[in-house]
């Protein structure tokens, strides 16, 4: 406790409220009314913080400030963090406020629960009711804002897929008033129109707020109403609205959801580059082996020297016309021997020959026929004798036994 | 091409390949599934890639009403990007 004998300097009083003051209202959470708001030019944000009865001077530091949505506009009822701060050359305090958020966020939230929890109960978010997504898509509809990010990204995703396609864009505003009734009767007209294949209804991150008409049961009624299948594309991958739910495919980001488009069709050119890489590889690999093949072939010395085909059966058939002109030879004399060989036996037979070693032949003179008897014989009796050099009349004188 | 079409195409492609990569085929029957196939990937590559890319924009008449012509046909016009 400061003693009231002790004089201070307006330093020394200052000093101690600020490190009193700075102490005990660190990081403090305090809910208030926007008023007089100013951004410097230095990029820090001034303004007073107040209700009926009080107002805080506040800052918030570039660093911080750059870091809100949107920047709070005046009347708006925001609960911050922060702390306080006490600058001694003005003898002031302030708020110097670290993180803001607009109150009326706590009721979309709650509104936002509500909500699911309605859409959930009528059974809206089953797998039951969730479309297949067309493979092969004539028509993409794009239901966004003409100048935001995700019509571009979209378009620069289907360009790098170097594949040809058609986009509509159905230009809508994504946020504030009207926003929600205007995404969902471009989705009731790309219907009733035809206009599309598939739709992909999005916008680009921001707040709550900022979000909010994709958290429309009018927009849910939308989609879910929707013939034309629908891929959600809202905010990045962290923000979740209840077009989300609804939705038949939730993209992360609208890149994705190009991505998730034409994947089918990006798979199905993969598929044929493979084939043909495949059935060529084979039938190059099946060609060159007939080839080497064919070279074995060409190699082979039948049909290098193709004369010594004919050497072979030339060689044997001279060889077989020897063989039979000797075993010719061979036979023709053993037939030659075995010819004198009779010949000598023939000769051996002849009855001149007989005659030759000294036997004579008796002819009757009267009687035909050789005499081989002495009974043939009778005294007086005229014979006729062959002999080898001629012959001989003879007279039988007397005949003995 | 339907998609239907499209379908039967790429079964009868699969077919092939698994064909032409068993290797039992008489050369003869080989190249002629070969042909086919190589045909087929041709054209469905065709009918994939060389869709005419076109980008366009609904017209939004004053009161933010989709403009239609005399047909009710909503009117478009190519968007530069």
């Amino acid at each position: 406790m400061v003693q009231a004998s002790t004089t201070l300097t307006v330093q020394e009083l200052t000093l101690k409220i600020k490190q009193q003051l700075e102490s005990t209202f660190t990081q403090i959470q305090v809910v208030g009314e926007i008023s007089n708001f100013k951004k410097h030019s230095s990029g820090h944000l001034y303004f007073d913080l107040k209700d009926g009865e009080a107002k805080i001077a506040a800052v918030m530091f570039k660093r911080q400030g750059d870091g809100l949505k949107d920047l709070p506009k005046e009347g708006d009822k925001v609960i911050v963090i922060g702390s306080v701060n006490v600058y001694p050359p003005h003898g002031k305090y302030q708020l110097i406020i670290t993180s803001m958020q607009n109150q009326g966020v706590g009721d979309l939230l709650l509104r936002f629960e509500e909500l699911k929890k309605k859409l959930k109960e009528r059974g809206w978010f089953e797998k039951e009711h969730k479309k297949p997504l067309p493979q092969l898509p004539k028509t993409i509809g794009v239901i966004t804002s003409p100048t935001g990010a995700v019509i571009k990204d979209i378009i620069h995703v289907l360009k790098r897929r170097h594949s040809g396609f058609h986009l509509i864009l159905y230009p809508v505003r994504v946020q504030g008033e009207g926003a929600a009734e205007e995404i969902a009767r471009a989705i009731e007209e790309c219907n009733r129109f035809q206009l599309a294949d598939v739709l992909i209804v999005g916008r680009g991150g921001g707040s709550l707020e900022d979000l909010w008409a994709f958290n429309e049961e009018r927009v849910a009624e939308a989609i879910f109403s929707s013939s034309i299948p629908i891929i959600s594309a809202v905010g990045h991958e962290t923000d979740v609205t209840l077009a989300d739910f609804v939705a038949d495919v939730r993209a992360p980001t609208p890149s994705a959801a190009a991505e998730i488009v034409t994947a089918a069709k990006s798979e199905k050119l993969a598929f044929l580059a493979k084939s043909n890489q495949q059935i060529s590889h084979t039938l190059t690999q099946l060609i060159a082996g007939y080839k080497a093949k064919l070279r074995a072939y060409q190699r082979h010395p039948v049909l290098v020297n193709p004369l010594a085909l004919v050497t072979l059966p030339l060689q044997k058939l001279e060889d077989l016309q020897e063989r039979l002109d000797q075993a010719t030879e061979r036979r023709f004399s053993l037939l030659q021997e075995r010819l004198s060989h009779k010949k000598g036996q023939l000769a051996a037979l002849n009855p001149q020959n007989v005659l030759k070693r000294g036997y004579t032949i008796l002819f009757a003179e009267k009687e035909k026929g050789v005499v081989d008897s002495t009974k043939k014989l009778y005294p007086e009796q005229m014979l006729s004798a062959l002999f080898s050099d001629g012959k001989a009349t003879l007279k039988v004188m007397t005949t003995h036994e | 091409m339907s998609d239907k079409n499209f379908e039967s195409s790429f079964k009868r492609i699969e077919e092939i390949v698994d064909k032409i990569n068993s290797g039992a085929l008489p050369l003869e029957e080989m190249l002629r599934l070969y042909e086919e196939a190589n045909n087929l990937i041709l054209h469905c590559q065709t009918k994939l890639s060389l869709a005419e890319e076109k980008i366009e924009i609904l017209i939004k008449n004053r009161e933010n009403r989709l403009s239609v012509n005399e047909e009710g046909s909503p009117l478009k016009e190519p968007l530069c990007v």
